[in-house]
Order: structure tokens, then sequence, then C-alpha cells
């Protein structure tokens, strides 16, 4: 294992079979997503807000083999596991942060609301109501 | 696959504590159940339940392993709203509370929702039903055989398959040996054991992260999730009141306390079950928001729970956990074994298949499906297909659908057999397909939505008048209860 950065792009057989990044979506609508990897051994997980990874923050350091993100703001995310050396690379993952608009949220709490008060209402007046 | 390789028991502790709950449930079931020989003393604990053990039980089958596990899970991904939005399950209890007292004196000999459901609207609306509730009845089981295996491969490191495994063979077999008297009895206990459990990790949680630390470190790694204008956490709120109101209006878990309890207690059990149970959701999901103040990688959303008090707590403290969510569990899962059997029997098995059977065969026949059922459960849970909150999510829209149904069946005498199925099958649909293009988030709400619009506008449309007094039916295969 030389590290020379041509064998560490994405895409090389060798590194694909040793370290595969995966996320459960493409597209989290709730700020939540999970990232699973396959590596041999322990793991170094990388995010950057671009594909060139320029100043990329380690979020994990460890020997698990996922991690849930969550509470994220709207935006495009980049990620990579690199093995301990940061020698070896995997594939880079693409998370797209798009939060449901609030016009929509506000919809649906409203739907609910009138579901339940109607529900109490017709329990509060049936139950006064003689046989 | 097995995400966690640093937990922080070692697999001979886990199956220590395994093994001697095991043994205490099975040698309790056996000891509370030996004189459970009638039909009603096997599948309603004779009918006699009083309010302490009727508070107890209703309070701990509601504190699932969802409660201890899922409530972390949705703080984690829903922040702030997340937590509270779950406690409104208890919502649930409160709004049953009337319909227990109804339920017992409108069918003083009743055995399920079932029988309920065909009396008022006919045999078709029947096998709709009882398609819902079998199949949220499963969803519950597989969700909670899928947390045993989850929080022990969490805590011990013990393979997912194995701790699986074992969950479900204790509570198979305790619930076997004694029947409803043994899970009212040992649901008392697990009570208990659950809610010191949570107000110990709670405290130690606050004293030793601190609220400072914890709010600092969520706003930097997960801003999100203390906003309160997450869009998808405003959504969750009223969901999760509804799927929790659903599930508990429909289940045969609910009714047949309903059934067993003493007249009168029903109302003030199911109150206080939802005053004791409210509080719990919000203690467990607070401890989740401690994730990144405690730089702890977590694999899966719904293993957050026990790795943040194991965390916090350390070994002690994983060991408080793995027996406090055990317990959780068991109390859970030995109900829903009981509730669905008795289901099974009576709807599916004396009425479809086998009209003259007596009480004794109904006996053998519940412990056969008691089984039958845990090795279906064991099945379903093997692949581990999802999470937990979305698994348990997915049922949503379905028991949603069916709140209005059972409201207007017990307290609108107009409310029709066409409504009650149009929203139960229109609601369904509509509820599943909001789940898979907008969230889980949203299915349990638009299920009842859709099946509110439906009764109501069939019964108003085309009034029935129902008769009260039919509810009333003697049950052919006992001497039936006290009236």
């Amino acid at each position: 294992m030389t590290g020379a950065l041509p064998l560490v792009l994405p895409g090389t057989p060798a590194q694909a079979q040793e370290l595969r990044l995966e996320a459960d979506t493409p597209v989290a609508t709730a700020g939540f997503y999970q990232l699973k990897w396959q590596a041999p051994g322990p793991v170094v997980l990388e995010e950057d807000d671009s594909p060139s990874f320029a100043s990329p923050r380690i979020i994990y350091r460890g020997v698990d083999a996922a991690r849930v993100m969550s509470g994220q703001r709207d935006g495009e995310r980049y990620y990579r596991i690199k093995d301990e050396g940061g020698s070896l690379s995997s594939n880079i993952v693409k998370v797209t942060v798009q939060h449901h608009s609030l016009a929509r949220a506000f919809s649906f709490f409203s739907l609910g609301a009138t579901v339940f008060v109607s529900t109490l209402l017709l329990i509060g007046l049936g139950a006064r109501t003689r046989d | 696959m097995d995400l966690v390789n640093t937990a922080i028991l070692s697999p001979s502790i886990g199956w220590t504590i395994l093994a001697a709950f095991s043994v205490l449930w099975v040698a309790l079931g056996w000891y509370w159940g030996r004189h459970s020989d009638e039909l009603d003393d096997y599948v309603l604990a004779g009918r006699r339940v009083g309010l302490a053990l009727g508070t107890a039980t209703a309070m701990a089958t509601w504190v699932t392993s969802n409660t201890t596990m899922a409530a972390p899970q949705i703080a984690l991904q829903m922040g702030i709203w997340g937590m509270l939005g779950y406690s409104l399950g208890a919502v649930g209890l409160f709004m049953f509370a009337p319909l227990a007292s109804r339920i017992r004196r409108l069918m003083p000999s009743g055995y399920t929702s079932g029988d309920f459901i065909r009396l008022r609207y006919g045999v078709f609306a029947w096998r709709v039903f009882l398609l819902i509730s079998l199949f949220y009845s499963l969803g519950w089981l597989v969700s909670m055989g899928m947390a045993g295996g989850i929080l022990i491969h969490a805590l011990t490191g013990i393979p997912y398959h194995y701790g699986m495994t074992v969950i479900l063979a204790i509570c198979v077999g305790y619930t076997l040996l004694g029947g409803f008297r043994a899970v009212i009895g040992t649901d008392f206990i697990q009570a208990i054991l659950i809610l010191s459990g949570v107000v110990v990790i709670a405290i130690l949680a606050i004293t030793q992260v601190g609220v400072d630390r914890i709010h600092e470190a969520v706003s930097r790694e997960r801003p999100e999730l203390l906003n309160l204008l997450m869009p998808a956490s405003i959504m969750f709120l009223f969901n999760n009141l509804l799927f929790g109101v659903g599930e508990i209006f429909h289940s045969n878990v609910w009714w047949s306390r309903a059934f067993s309890f003493r007249r009168g207690v029903g109302f003030r059990a199911y109150t206080l079950a939802g005053l004791l149970w409210a509080p719990i959701p919000i203690v467990a999901g607070f401890i989740a928001l401690a994730v990144p103040a405690l730089d702890l990688n977590v694999p899966a959303a719904d293993m957050v729970g026990p790795m943040i008090a194991a965390e916090i707590l350390g070994t002690v403290g994983a060991v408080l956990v793995l027996i406090m969510v055990f317990s959780a569990l068991s109390s859970s899962l030995d109900s829903l074994l009981a509730a669905t059997s008795i289901l099974v029997v009576e709807d599916v098995y004396r009425r479809h298949l086998r009209p003259q059977a007596s009480a004794a065969d109904m006996r053998r026949a519940a412990a056969r499906i008691i089984v039958g059922l845990g090795v279906l459960t064991w099945l379903l849970c093997a692949p581990r297909l999802t999470t937990l909150a979305e698994l348990l999510y997915f049922t949503g829209a379905f028991v949603a659908s069916t709140i209005w149904p059972v409201a207007a069946g017990l307290f609108w005498k107009r409310a029709n057999a066409a409504g009650a199925v149009t929203g139960m099958i229109l609601g369904s649909v509509v509820g599943i397909i909001s789940y898979w293009t907008i969230g889980f988030y949203v299915a349990a709400l638009v299920g009842a939505a859709v099946s509110m619009a439906c009764v109501l506008a069939a019964s108003l449309l085309a009034p029935a008048r129902f008769e009260w007094t039919t509810l009333a039916e003697r049950h052919p295969a006992t001497s039936g209860g006290p009236a």
C-alpha cells in the first residue's frame, strides 16, 4: 500500500472492495439519515461540503460499522471513510438535507388537531347522551 | 449485520442476567397460573382485576420496549418535539378511560374487540377489522422481538439473533404457563422495575452530563434537534397522538383489560395509568440528547437508549438498563401474546372454524396459538428489515383508521357499517401511501383523518338506528362473567 493519490481515487476496484460507504437515503427530508460502511478495520469518517474534500471534518473514528446523523440543517453533504493510516479511501457518498416546508408542516398539524378535537367531541357528547 | 463492536458488558454477564430473570418470570408464570383452568380465568383473569393491579398492568403494558427504545430514537431523530410528542401517547390511555367504562357496561360477557365490531357493524366489517388488528399485533410483536435482540446486542455484543430468540422463548413460555393472571401479576413487578430504572437513569444523566453541556453540544452538532419549528417534528406531534389512540382503541390488548377489570375500575385505572406513563418517554427521550455531549457513536437510531445509559452509568448502569428494558419487553410481549391469542381463538377459531368448540377446546387452542405466534414472530424478526420506530409507524395508518369506527360505534347510534368499512380500508390505503411518499411521521394522522371523513359522510347520509342491547351477547362456551 503506497498511499499514492491515484491509487485512492474512488472507483478503483481494489479500494472499492475494501472500503465501501453507503447512505440509507440520498435526500433527507427530516434531517436524519444513516451512514453504513464495510471495512476490514478501524475507520475515519469524514464530512465535507464539497466532493473535493478540500477541508474535511472528521466526525467519527473507531471500529463501529455505521453512524446515525440527525438534526442536520438544509444543504448538501459529502462523506467518505478512510482507513486509520489514511492511505485507503472509500467511494464518496452525497446526502442532501432538504426539510419539508413549514406550510406543509402546519397543514398536517391543523389536520391532526381537527381529528383529535372531533374525536373528543364525539366521546364527550356521546357519553352524556342517554341511551 | 452486527453494527456494534464496543459493547460495555461482556456476553457472560448478559447471559447471566437473562437467565436469572427468565427463571423468575417463568416461575411466577407457573405460580400465578396454576389455578387458571376455566377459560375466563385463563384469558380474562376471572374478570375481577382491581384498581392497583389494573393501573399497574395498563401502565406496564403501555411502557413497551418502544417507550424505552423508540422514544430515545425519536428524540435523536426529531429533537425536542419528538420527545414531547412521544409522551402524547398517554392521550390514548386517557381517551380510552370512558370507552373502558362503556365497554364493560354494554358488553358484560364480551371477550374481544372483534366481538364488538361483529355485533356493531356485521361480518364484513369484522373481517376487515380482524385483518388490521392481527397485522398490527404482529407488527408490535416483531418490534418487541427486534428490540430484545437490539438491546442485548447494544449492551453485551451478543449477536442480535441470539438475544431476540431468548426474549421470545421466555415470554412465550411464561405466558403459556400462566395465562392472563401471570401477565397481570408480572406486569405489576415489571412496572415497579421500569419506573425505578427510568428515574435513576434520568437523575444520573442530568447530574453527570449536565443540561448546559448537553445543550451546547446539540446546538453545535445537531442544531435542528432544538428547533421548535423543525417541520418533520411538527408533523409528528398529532401523528403520534393519533397513532397511540388508534393502537389503544382497536387493540384487544386494551379491550381484554377492560373486560377483565371489576366494574367501576376501568375508568380510574386507565386515567391513572396515563398519568404515570406520560413522563416516561420524556425522560427516556431526554437522555438521547446527550449523544453529542458524550461524543458517542450511534450506529442505528433504535440503539441510542441503551447505549447512552451504558455510557453514562457504566457497567452498573448497563445492567440496570438491561433489567429495565427486559422488564418492559416482557410486560408488553406477554400482554400482546395473551390478547392476540384470545382474538384468534374467539374470532377466527371459534367463529370461523369451530362454532361448537367448548371452553376446554378454546383454552387448548389459546395455548397452541401463543406458541404459533412466537414462532411466526421469530421468523419475521430474523431478517431485521427496518428500525423500531419505522416498523411501528408503518402499522400506524392501519390502526389509526379504526379510531372513528370504534369510537363512533360505541357512542353514536347513527354510525353505520358502510362508513366503518370504507373508513378502515380507505384510511389504511391512503395512510400507507403517505408513509412512503412523505414519511413515517404522517401515516397515522392521514389514516385517521380519511377514516373520520368516511364515517361521518356515510353515517350522515344514511344513518343507522343501532340498539345498544345488541352488544350484550352471552358467550355460549362459558357460563358468562358477572354482569
